[in-house]
C-alpha cells in the first residue's frame, strides 16, 4: 500500500522526518477503540472496554467464582482476583469509558475531577497497550489521528491528547470528524451521515465534504438505550430456570445483568425484526409485547448461567420475541428520545430545500449499533413507512421514492432482490401467524421490499437522470469500522484535520470556538457554541464568495 | 442503597499489606498536589544526592570529585553548604518530616487509589535519580520482537509488512484462540522433505484443545509449510484491501483537483473564512450540476459485496449461544466480523515485544532485557526488589481499638552490603493511631546466596555489638512495633525509612561503558562520567522513601 516514490516526493515539502511514516489511527469510543495504521483497509485491532472474556464466563460458562470480577482485563495492574481493587468494590464498573455528560456528578457521587482521573488513568491503561501489546510500534515516531465523534466532551479530547503527548511522546495528533471519514469510504462526499453508537445517535448531513454542523441532530436512542431496554425485558419477561429442577424459577439477580453481560446477549442473540407492526394509538406495552410475540417466529435461546445465591447452574430462555423486538425501541420515539426514524427526518427537513433530496438518497448507517443484523433494512423501510404515512412528515413525503443508503445496490440489482426474499419469507409467516390477531398490520409497508421496489424503480428512472445507476461497493465495510477506515484514507493521502504539535500542547486541546479566527468555525464545529457561530455569520458576510475550488479545499479541515 | 455513614470497613475486610510510594503519584487529584509533590521530589533529591556526596568525600577521604560533580550548579553548592552544617542525615530527615506530606502521602495510601502506592514487587528504583519508580514514572521502549509460540525473532524490517504476526508456522484457533497445530491427513508423513510428493490437499490446521479443523472450513494445505505466507495473502486479497486501494487512488485526485493539499496552515484562514453558513449559502444556491462536478459521483467501486443475507435468517432459528461467534471471536477476524462460527479462519499468531524501561526523570534505562527472544537475562534489571529492604508483616496480633498490638515487621537487604535502617512513624495521618517503634535504628546484613540454603539464627559476627532488635536472621532483620489504634476500621499508618549502605563499586563492572551511571550508586555523581578508579572504591548511598502498611481492621473495644 506504499506509495509511488514519485507520489512520495511530491507531498515532501509537508514531511519532516515522520513524514513518510503510516499514521496511527485511533478511533476510540465510549465502550470500543479501533487502533491500527494509515494505509490498510481495516484496523489491527478492535478492542473491548468491557469485562474480559474470562470474567464473563463467570456468568456464562459455569466457573463458580463467588466474586465478580469488576475491572478491565487488568493485565500487569491487578492480576490477583484478591486484590482489592478488583473486588467489587470499584466504584466504576468497566462499561463505559466515557459519559456525554462528564461535568455532572455521576450515580456514584464522583466529582467530575475524579471522573477526570478515571478517564485518565483508563485511558492511559489502554493507550499503552495499544501501542506495547497491539501495534508494537513506538509511540514517539509516527503521527495520529483520531476518529472524533463531533459532540464527544471537550474533556475527552483533552485526556486524549494529554496521554497522547505527556505519556506516550507522540509527535502530532490531528482529530478530524468520524462521519465525514465514514463518509469517504463510500467514494462520495454528500450524504447524511448517521453514527449509531453506543451513548447516542448522530445523524450529519455533509454536502462536498463540509459536514453542516448547525444541522447535526442527535437522539440517546442507540445502543445503551438498547442495552436498557433489553435489561427490563430480561427482568420483567425472562425467569431463570433451575437446571437440577426446571420448575423452580427465579429472577435474573440484578448483578448478572452487568453492561458486559447485556453486550453479549445484544451483540450473539438480537436482531432488528423484518416485520413491522403498525401499533393502534394508546396500545399498551404489554398488549403491544403480545402481538409481537404472537407473530414472532424466532426461536428461543438457552444461555447457561451460574446463579450465585444459590450455588446453582441456571438456564436463562429469552424468548424469540424478545429477540426480534428488543430493537423495536429505537424505532418508537417520544418527546425526550426522538426514534432513529425521526431524529433523521428532522434533521433532512432541516437541511436547505435543495440538499433534502441529495441527503435522503445517500444515507449511510455508521457505528456500533449498526451491526446489528438487519438494522439498516428495517429503518429504510421504516423512513418510507414514516414519508408515506407520518403527518409530521408529510412535507418530504415526496422524498418516499429517493430514499436509499449508500451501501446499498440499486433496485434492480439482484442483491436487493435476494434481501427482499429473505424478509418475504419472513414477513409472509408473520402476516399468516397474525391474520387472527389484534393488530393492524400496514400493508403497504410490511409488504416485501420487492414489490415495493417495483412499484418505484421506474418512477424514479423518470424522475432522476434518467441514467442514474448506483456505484456502491456494497457492504464491504463494517459500518463499526468505515470511520476509522476514513482515516486510514486520510492518513495514507497526508491529509487530515489540522495538527496539533506536541511542542504546542499546553493541556488543552484548542476549544475552536476560544480562536478568534476561527470563530467563524465553531458554529460548525461544536452545536453548543451558538454565540460565536452568529460572529461567524457576520464576518462571513463580508467575503466575498469563493471560488468553487477554495470552498472544496476547506473540506477536511473546514470543520476546525 | 449504601449506607454512606456506616463506619469504614463494614461490609468487607482489609487484609494487611506493605506499600510502598513512589513520589510521582500526586495524592488525590489536583494538579497543585501533584506539582507540589513533583517539586518536593525535586529538592528531596538534591538533598539526597548532596547528603551521599559530602558524606562519601568525608568519609572515604578522596579528592572531592564525587561532592563537586555533584553540585552541577553555584547555586546547588550553596545549598549544600547549608544543609551540610547540621548534621546532613538530620537535615534531611526533617525535610520529609513534615506533617502535611505525611497527610497527603497516607492519603494516597488509601486503598481507593491504586497508583498512590504499591507493592515493592511492581516498583523500580532508579539508582541515579534516587527514587522509587513507579509504571507510571518510566517509560516503555521496544527492543525486540518475537514470537511467543515459537520463540523465533521477528526482524524489525519485516515486522510491519507481515502485519505484526508470526510468518512461521504459528496460527491460533478461531474458536478457542489456543495455537492450532499442522496436521496431515496421511499417518506416514511425519517428516516433510520438500520435493516429496504429496497429494494435495492433505495438511491442515487442527486445534488440540476445542478439536476445531480447518477441514470444517475447507481450508488444506498441499504443504505444511509457508502456511503463513499463503494465509496473508488470501487476507490481503480480500475484497476490502481492493476497495480501499480504489478509493485511495480516488480521493488522491478528488484532493488534488480540490487543493486539499495545500498545506493545511495556509489554507486553513480561508477555509475557515468560507466555512459554516456562507457555505450553506453557497449550497443552495447552487444546483445539482455543481454538486455532479465536485462530488464523486464517478466513483466506480472495485468491488461489489452483497449483504449476507443467510445471517438473519440464520439468527432467527439458532437455539443456543454458540451458534453464533462472540465479539472476541468476531474481533479478531475484522474483515467481515462474521456471525457464524462456520466462517471464521484461523489467525496467524501476533507477536510481542521485549520492552526495556526508562525513567522519565533523568531517562536512564531502568529494565533492559537481552535481545533476543530465548533469553531471560536482563542487561539492566533496577527493579526495587532487589535493591530496597523488602519489608514484609512477620508477625501481628488482631487489631482492637484502644488495645496495644504487637506487630512484627521483617526487613530483608537484597543487597550485598550490609544496610542501615532508620524509621520514623508518620503522624499526621488521619486517624492517627498510636504507633511505637521499639528499633527505630537497626543493620541487616549483606545478602548473601550461601545463606538462600540455611537455616537459622546469625548469631553477630565477633567484635560487633548485638543490637536490640527482635531478631535476626540471615539478610533480614526483624523489629517490634506497638499499635494502638484509636478507631475502629482499617489500621494503616505511614512509615518513613531511610536506608543508608555502602555500596562497592567495581572497576571491572561488566556493564557496557555507556552506563556507568547505571552502576555508579550516588545520584549525581552519575552524570558525570567518572574516570576508572585504580582500586575498589565504595560509595555512600542514603534513600528515603514512604511506605504504608495496613494491619488490617481493628474492631472496637467490648466496653465501646
Ligand atoms: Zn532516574
Ligand atoms: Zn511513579
Ligand atoms: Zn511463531
Ligand atoms: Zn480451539
Amino acid at each position: 500500500m506504499a506509495l509511488p516514490l514519485s507520489k512520495i516526493r511530491d507531498l515532501s515539502f509537508k514531511t519532516s522526518i515522520y513524514g513518510i511514516e503510516e499514521r496511527i489511527v485511533l478511533d476510540i469510543g465510549s465502550c470500543y477503540l479501533k487502533c491500527g495504521f494509515s494505509g490498510e483497509a481495516r484496523p489491527r485491532h478492535f478492542l473491548s472496554m468491557f469485562l474480559s472474556e474470562e470474567a464473563l464466563d463467570d456468568y456464562l460458562g459455569l466457573n463458580a467464582i463467588s466474586e465478580q470480577h469488576v475491572g478491565h482485563e487488568c493485565g500487569e495492574s491487578c492480576n490477583l482476583r484478591s486484590n482489592q481493587n478488583c473486588r467489587g468494590i470499584n466504584p466504576y464498573e468497566y462499561a463505559e469509558l466515557y459519559q456525554l455528560d462528564m461535568m455532572r456528578k455521576n450515580s456514584s457521587g464522583q466529582t467530575e475531577q475524579e471522573r477526570l482521573q478515571i478517564l485518565e488513568e483508563r485511558l492511559a491503561d489502554y493507550l499503552n497497550d495499544v501501542y506495547f501489546k497491539y501495534l508494537l510500534t513506538d509511540p514517539k515516531q509516527r503521527k495520529v489521528i483520531i476518529c472524533e465523534s463531533p459532540l464527544a466532551p471537550i474533556a475527552l479530547k483533552e485526556s486524549i491528547a494529554k496521554v497522547l503527548f505527556e505519556k506516550l511522546q507522540v509527535p502530532s495528533v490531528s482529530f478530524t470528524p468520524n462521519h465525514l471519514l465514514a463518509l469517504l469510504t463510500t467514494g462520495t462526499a454528500t450524504g447524511l451521515v448517521i453514527d449509531c453508537g453506543h451513548l447516542e445517535t448522530t445523524v450529519l448531513p455533509i454536502y462536498s465534504s463540509r459536514p453542516l454542523m448547525p444541522f447535526i441532530r442527535t437522539t440517546p436512542r442507540a445502543g445503551k438505550f438498547l442495552s436498557t431496554h433489553l435489561k427490563q425485558l430480561l427482568k420483567e419477561k425472562c425467569p431463570i430456570s433451575l437446571v437440577d429442577n426446571p420448575t423452580d424459577l427465579r429472577i435474573i439477580p440484578e448483578g448478572m445483568l452487568t453492561s458486559a453481560f447485556l453486550e453479549t446477549i445484544k451483540t450473539r442473540l438480537l436482531f432488528a425484526s423484518p416485520l413491522i407492526i403498525n401499533a393502534r394509538d394508546n396500545i399498551g406495552e404489554d398488549e403491544m409485547n403480545n402481538n409481537y410475540r404472537d407473530v414472532s417466529t424466532s426461536t428461543e435461546v438457552n444461555v447457561e448461567v451460574w446463579l450465585h445465591e444459590e450455588q446453582a447452574r441456571g438456564k436463562l430462555a429469552i424468548p424469540g420475541w424478545i429477540r426480534e423486538r428488543a430493537s423495536e425501541c429505537l424505532f418508537n420515539g417520544d418527546e425526550d428520545a426522538e426514534s432513529l426514524t425521526d431524529v433523521i427526518l428532522e434533521t433532512v427537513s432541516k437541511v436547505p430545500s435543495d440538499l433534502r433530496r441529495p441527503m435522503i438518497s445517500s444515507l449511510l448507517l455508521i457505528g456500533g449499533t449498526a451491526q446489528l443484523p438487519n438494522l439498516q433494512n428495517r429503518l429504510l423501510q421504516e423512513i418510507r413507512r414514516s414519508l408515506q404515512t407520518n403527518k409530521r412528515w408529510k412535507a418530504l413525503s415526496g422524498l418516499a421514492d429517493a430514499v436509499r443508503f449508500l451501501d446499498d445496490f440499486t433496485p434492480a440489482e439482484a442483491s436487493l432482490a435476494a434481501a427482499a426474499a429473505a424478509a418475504t419469507s419472513t414477513s409472509a409467516a408473520g402476516l399468516g401467524a397474525s391474520s387472527s390477531s389484534p393488530m393492524d398490520v400496514d400493508p403497504e409497508t410490511s409488504a416485501p421490499p420487492r414489490t415495493t421496489t417495483r412499484d418505484k424503480d421506474p418512477r424514479k428512472k423518470k424522475k432522476d437522470q434518467p441514467k442514474k445507476v448506483y456505484q456502491s461497493s456494497g457492504k464491504v465495510f463494517m459500518p463499526n469500522c468505515r470511520g476509522w477506515i476514513g482515516g486510514s484514507l486520510v492518513g495514507s493521502l497526508k491529509s487530515s484535520g489540522p495538527e496539533l504539535l506536541r511542542e504546542n500542547f499546553t493541556g488543552t486541546v484548542p476549544d475552536w470556538s476560544t480562536f478568534t479566527v476561527v470563530s467563524a468555525s465553531s458554529g460548525l464545529y461544536s452545536s453548543q457554541s451558538t454565540s460565536s457561530s452568529s460572529t461567524g455569520l457576520h464576518q462571513q458576510q463580508q467575503q466575498p464568495l469563493h471560488s468553487e475550488g477554495t470552498l472544496a479545499a476547506s473540506a477536511l479541515s473546514i470543520s476546525y | 442503597m449504601l449506607a454512606i455513614d456506616a463506619p469504614p470497613g463494614q461490609g468487607k475486610t482489609h487484609q494487611p499489606f506493605v506499600h510502598y510510594r513512589c513520589l510521582c503519584s500526586s495524592p488525590g487529584s489536583s494538579a497543585t498536589a501533584s506539582t507540589k509533590s513533583s517539586s518536593s521530589s525535586i529538592h528531596d533529591h538534591e538533598a539526597d544526592s548532596t547528603a551521599a556526596g559530602t558524606s562519601s568525600a568525608a568519609d572515604m577521604n578522596i579528592d572531592n570529585t564525587a561532592a563537586s560533580s555533584s553540585s552541577p550548579a553555584p547555586s546547588s553548592a550553596g545549598a549544600l553548604i547549608v544543609r551540610a552544617s547540621p548534621t546532613s542525615h538530620e537535615s534531611l530527615f526533617s525535610e520529609h518530616h513534615n506533617p502535611r506530606s505525611t497527610e497527603e502521602i497516607f492519603a494516597s495510601g488509601n486503598s481507593s487509589d491504586e497508583h498512590g502506592s504499591m507493592s515493592l514487587s511492581r516498583l523500580y528504583f532508579c539508582d541515579s535519580c534516587g527514587e522509587i519508580r513507579c509504571p507510571k514514572c518510566t517509560q516503555d521502549e521496544i527492543v525486540c520482537y518475537y514470537c511467543p509460540n515459537c520463540l523465533f525473532d521477528v526482524p524489525t524490517a519485516s515486522v510491519k509488512s507481515e502485519k505484526h504476526k508470526c510468518s512461521r508456522n504459528c496460527f491460533e484457533c478461531p474458536i478457542c484462540q489456543n495455537t492450532l497445530s499442522v496436521v496431515s491427513d496421511d499417518p506416514d508423513v511425519s517428516l516433510y522433505t520438500p520435493g516429496m510428493t504429496t497429494a494435495a490437499g492433505q495438511y491442515h490446521l487442527s486445534c488440540n484443545m476445542c478439536q476445531w479443523n480447518s477441514n470444517e472450513i475447507g481450508m488444506t494445505f498441499d504443504k505444511p509449510t509457508g502456511l503463513a505466507v499463503q494465509l496473508q495473502k488470501a487476507e490481503d486479497g480480500l475484497p476490502d484491501v481492493k476497495e480501499f486501494g480504489r478509493l485511495k487512488d480516488h480521493l488522491e485526485k478528488y484532493f488534488r483537483v480540490h487543493g486539499l493539499k495545500q498545506g493545511l496552515p495556509s489554507s486553513l484562514l480561508s477555509s475557515i473564512q468560507s466555512g459554516t453558513l456562507q457555505s450553506l449559502r453557497y449550497v443552495s444556491s447552487t444546483n445539482h450540476k455543481a454538486q455532479q462536478s465536485d462530488d464523486i459521483a464517478h466513483y466506480t467501486p472495485a468491488v461489489q459485496v452483497v449483504e449476507d443475507t443467510e445471517n438473519l435468517e440464520k439468527l432467527m432459528s439458532i437455539t443456543s449461544l454458540d451458534e453464533t461467534t462472540s465479539m472476541k471471536q468476531r474481533l479478531l477476524q475484522l474483515q467481515n466480523q462474521t456471525y457464524s462460527t462456520q466462517r471464521l479462519q484461523p489467525q496467524r499468531i501476533h507477536l510481542r515485544i521485549k520492552k526495556s524501561r526508562r525513567c522519565r526523570s533523568c531517562r536512564h534505562i531502568l529494565v533492559n532485557p537481552e535481545q533476543k527472544a530465548q533469553a531471560t537475562r536482563f542487561k539492566i534489571n533496577l527493579v526495587a526488589l532487589n535493591q530496597l529492604p523488602n519489608i514484609t508483616i512477620a508477625h501481628i496480633q488482631p487489631m482492637i481499638v484502644q488495645t496495644v498490638s504487637t506487630v512484627i515487621l521483617r526487613f530483608t537487604n537484597p543487597r550485598q552490603e550490609e544496610a542501615h535502617v532508620s524509621l520514623e512513624a508518620g503522624d499526621g495521618a488521619n486517624p492517627n493511631h498510636g504507633v511505637r517503634i521499639l528499633s527505630e535504628n537497626f543493620t541487616i546484613a549483606p545478602f548473601n546466596e550461601v545463606w538462600e540454603y540455611e537455616v537459622g539464627t546469625l548469631t553477630a559476627p565477633p567484635g560487633q555489638a548485638q543490637e536490640d532488635v527482635y531478631d535476626k536472621t540471615a539478610n533480614s532483620t526483624s523489629i517490634m512495633l506497638y499499635i494502638t489504634p484509636v478507631a475502629p476500621g482499617e489500621v494503616k499508618i505511614p512509615l518513613f525509612v531511610t536506608f543508608s549502605f555502602k555500596a562497592r563499586k567495581l572497576q571491572t563492572e561488566t556493564g557496557s561503558p555507556k552506563l556507568p551511571s547505571q552502576l555508579v550508586l550516588s545520584g549525581a555523581a552519575g552524570r558525570d562520567s567518572m574516570p576508572p578508579a585504580p582500586e575498589v572504591e565504595y560509595v555512600d548511598k542514603k534513600v528515603s522513601f514512604w511506605t504504608v502498611i495496613g494491619f488490617g481492621d481493628a474492631v472496637p473495644t467490648l466496653s465501646s
